[in-house]
């Protein structure tokens, strides 16, 4: 497992005495594990580059009034964040009424608003795997699970705590994530 | 013979979650018993594909971030 030389908390202390450079590498150290959580969590890719912005933004907020204690967990303390966030955005889009044209169909349903560039495509492409489409068809509670423990560096415990869950039951929603993702590669590579 | 060892604690081992004297247990029922272990590595190849695999912001949202910090340092100081 790579080190980090620099550990997270000097970086934190660095940062309120006015180095921003301390930010910008917190941000570098963990911006692919937050930016995978939240798209794996809302499933649109430029919903979740908003939230990974509106997620710093809030980290860099709550730094700055002292309410972070640091007890070597920076990326759960932000992955939480993300996670609220992604939550509150999921609600609301969900709260949102279905706008539907002259045949009752969901507009958003099939109008694309906007075509990723090339850039971004091949981004896309060079990233978004298999893996990803099958984690994707993993039932809620199991990809949560997934995504905390191994994205968010929460323990087990914590997930318990935080999804409301028994430790025994976060343990069960991984284990059953695990082995869905063999059947699901199975099953595929079977059809190819 | 040994404590039963289930695919749960192979997941708390493998993310570091056990304590030494588990670590010793479960460390001894993977290197006899294959069930455990195909869940072993399978736990693994999945790990290291989600670590391959990750999306990385575009830069300008980092750049947002950084403006950000450095607007409400300003404010702080003014």
């Amino acid at each position: 497992m790579q080190k980090n030389l620099i550990p997270d908390q000097s970086l934190v202390v660095s940062y309120l005495e006015g180095n921003e450079a301390a930010l910008e590498m917190l941000i570098r150290r963990y911006k692919q594990k937050v930016l995978t959580s939240i798209y794996m969590l809302v499933h649109d890719r430029y919903l979740a580059e908003d939230i990974f912005q509106e997620t710093f933004i809030k980290v860099i907020h709550s730094l700055r009034q002292g309410k972070y204690q640091h007890e070597g967990k920076f990326l759960p303390w932000v992955i939480r964040i993300a996670r609220n966030l992604s939550i509150d955005h999921i609600r609301r889009r969900k709260k949102m009424p279905a706008i539907t044209d002259s045949e009752g169909r969901d507009v958003f349903g099939y109008i694309k608003v906007e075509e990723p560039n090339a850039q971004d495509r091949m981004e896309l492409n060079q990233t978004n795997g298999l893996l990803f489409e099958l984690i994707e068809k993993l039932p809620e509670e199991q990809r949560e699970v997934l995504i905390l423990r191994h994205y968010g560096d929460l323990s087990f415990k914590e997930i318990a705590e935080l999804t409301g869950c028994s430790i025994n039951t976060a343990l069960g929603r991984m284990r059953y994530a695990i082995l869905n993702l063999r059947k699901m590669m199975v099953f595929v590579e079977q059809r190819q | 013979m040994h404590p039963t060892i289930t695919q749960n604690d192979i997941l708390r081992y493998a993310y570091g979650e056990t304590t030494t004297e588990e670590t010793v247990l479960i460390e001894a029922a993977l290197a006899s018993d294959e069930q455990l272990q195909d869940f072993y590595i399978l736990l693994k190849q999945v790990g290291d594909d989600l670590n391959q695999k990750m999306y990385a912001p575009h830069p300008t949202s980092v750049n947002i971030i950084m403006e950000e910090s450095q607007d409400s340092s300003l404010e702080i100081s003014n």
